[in-house]
């Protein structure tokens, strides 16, 4: 029998396989070929359109496969109250398309009225803690739903940290009841632009609270003795990323897991091979969270 | 005043700000001293502020980027962005000042038909991402005689020009080469509208385009046919109109688009 990611209320099971975004380049070849997947990831907010033919594609994509809907616009970590018509246009679609999944991030994109458009880091301090939870609850109780907030990527550090990213994530799915959505190339990103280790990072999230994970790949800048790792989505799975996805999984037990590829976006086959890769690894890794649970 | 609230103040002026290479102090100063060249770590992040926004504009208005070549389409987007901020988290409609901004831009007055072009290709993705609505049929829309008023299409947009705007349009709005053309300088009506799956950009007589303006604004048959008959005292108003309703234009329950 295949694993299932451990259940949770408000989670719907969804099979502790590969996933893939998808893109509406892909659209007409997923609807033909229809390949197995384990569910099929979007951004809600690329469907906030009233009408046309995203709805009309998402429609027949919900009725083959469990939907996963990956906010990048809620804006979690944000100082000022969340956006109640965001909220509520989240609320329609969520009535209307009832996906298995509902995710956001650990980070703010919106100040003084403004979206900024990108997912910006906060200093990991109580303060910033508390505020993250209370928006966490606020989306969970306005959806009623269980959502998942993913670790982000990251550029800087900053000097008023006072509580370790991993333990942050913990902390904020222990005190408002979400689960958590690790981001592996995150994880990776942040650890080589900031010098931690990613082993390390990883085995502090407790494995009971991880819901989904997330593959992607990265670019690296190389100015003189300046490096730094990109987070654009917009290539393969580095091979270390793929090593930490497989001693993870290899320790929590497979989960459902996302393909991610956001700029310079292949065709569909691309993104299938990454898929069967990582439903390979699933295999070999088995169910050892159902043993535990 | 709280850290994080410090801290987003200030990161939100700057990446809002036009693109330059200064990172104020307020944010160099949180960064941990450890971190090495700041000024570079927070450039990634206003680059990719930039680019998404950039892109989003991009991929609303091809044609306007093809008649002005890559580089002044990126000129133009970054100067755009700087003063105009998306207040939503949705960039479904980004870019609706955009046309006004490019006709009031100076260095594309060589250009005068630019403008229209880009409300062109923002109608097209207004009708693109409109409600959707089943059509009423010839023989619906005219149940109801000479009384009834007739609401078009949620996605319908209309829009005129003193250009071949739509035909500049279709010759740039994909990457396939052409000969030089001459286009007569005539005026345009056009009607931009998806009754099904496709949008569909249709070039109306004058008198047609009198009647749906009169038919959106609320008007009843018979005053949307004498408005038609007024601009076009030539115009055979029961042929027309019952050409735009074969092909979907009207509906039968009022309903304008709700913005986002």
């Amino acid at each position: 029998m295949r694993s299932r990611s451990p259940s949770c209320d408000g989670i719907a099971p969804v099979p502790a396989r590969a996933g893939i975004g998808v893109k509406p380049a892909h659209y007409r070849d997923l609807l033909r070929t229809k390949p197995a997947l384990a569910f099929v990831e979007v951004h809600p907010e690329n469907y906030m359109g009233a009408g046309g033919p995203p709805h009309a594609y998402l429609e027949v994509i919900a009725g083959t496969y469990p939907l996963s809907f990956h906010g990048v616009g809620m804006s979690l970590a944000g100082a000022e109250p969340l956006d109640r018509g965001h909220l509520s246009r989240w609320r329609s679609l969520i009535e209307r398309y009832e996906p298995a999944l509902v995710s956001e991030h650990i980070a703010w994109s919106r100040f003084d009225g403004i979206s900024l458009h990108d997912l910006l880091p906060i200093p990991y301090t109580n303060e910033s803690l508390k505020l993250v939870c209370e928006h966490i609850d606020e989306m969970q109780n306005t959806l009623g739903r269980t959502i998942l907030v993913e670790n982000p990527s990251t550029y800087i550090s900053f000097r008023q940290s006072e509580i370790p990213e991993p333990e942050f994530m913990a902390q904020a799915a222990h005190r408002s009841g979400c689960g958590l959505l690790i981001d592996i190339n995150n994880v990776y990103v942040s650890a080589c632009n900031h010098g931690f280790d990613p082993c390390i990072w990883l085995t502090r999230i407790p494995g009971n609270l991880v819901h989904e994970i997330h593959l992607a790949g990265h670019s690296v800048i190389k100015e003189d003795e300046f490096e730094v790792r990109i987070d654009d989505h917009g290539s393969r799975v580095s091979p270390d990323v793929w090593n930490l996805y497989q001693e993870t999984i290899a320790r929590i037990g497979a989960r459902p897991t996302l393909i991610e590829w956001d700029t310079d976006v292949p065709e569909l086959a691309v993104l299938l091979e990454e898929a069967n890769r990582a439903n390979e690894l699933a295999t070999q890794a088995g169910d050892a969270y159902v043993d535990v649970a | 005043m709280s850290t994080l609230r410090e801290f987003q103040t200030a990161m939100a002026g700057y990446l809002t700000a036009t693109p330059g290479p200064n990172v104020p102090e307020a944010l160099r100063k949180l960064l941990l001293p450890g971190e090495s060249r700041a000024d570079r770590r927070f450039t990634i992040y206003k680059n990719n502020v930039y680019a998404r926004l950039v892109d989003a504009l991009r991929d609303t208005f091809p044609a306007v980027e093809r008649l002005v070549g890559e580089e002044f389409f990126r000129f133009a987007a970054v100067e755009y962005i700087a003063k105009t901020s998306p207040k939503i988290a949705t960039l479904l409609t980004y870019g609706a000042e955009f046309p006004g901004f490019l006709a009031a831009l100076p260095p594309t007055a060589g250009i005068p038909y630019l403008a229209d072009v880009a409300r062109l290709e923002f109608a097209y993705l207004e009708a693109y991402h409109a409600r959707d609505a089943s059509p009423l049929g010839r023989a619906a829309a005219i149940v109801g005689g000479d009384d009834v008023r007739l609401p078009l299409h949620p996605s319908a947009r209309l829009m005129t020009s003193p250009f071949q705007v739509s035909r500049i349009w279709e010759l740039n709005r994909n990457e396939a080469s052409f000969d030089n053309v001459t286009l007569p300088q005539l005026r345009e009506y056009l009607l931009v509208i998806r009754p099904a799956r496709e949008v569909e950009v249709r070039r109306l007589h004058l008198g047609a385009y009198a009647m749906l303006l009169a038919f959106d604004g609320g008007a009843s048959r018979a005053e949307a046919r004498r408005e038609a008959e007024w601009a076009d005292p030539d115009f055979d108003f029961q042929t027309h109109f019952a050409t735009l309703a074969d092909t979907g234009t009207f509906v039968g329950t009022s309903g304008k688009d709700r913005p986002l």
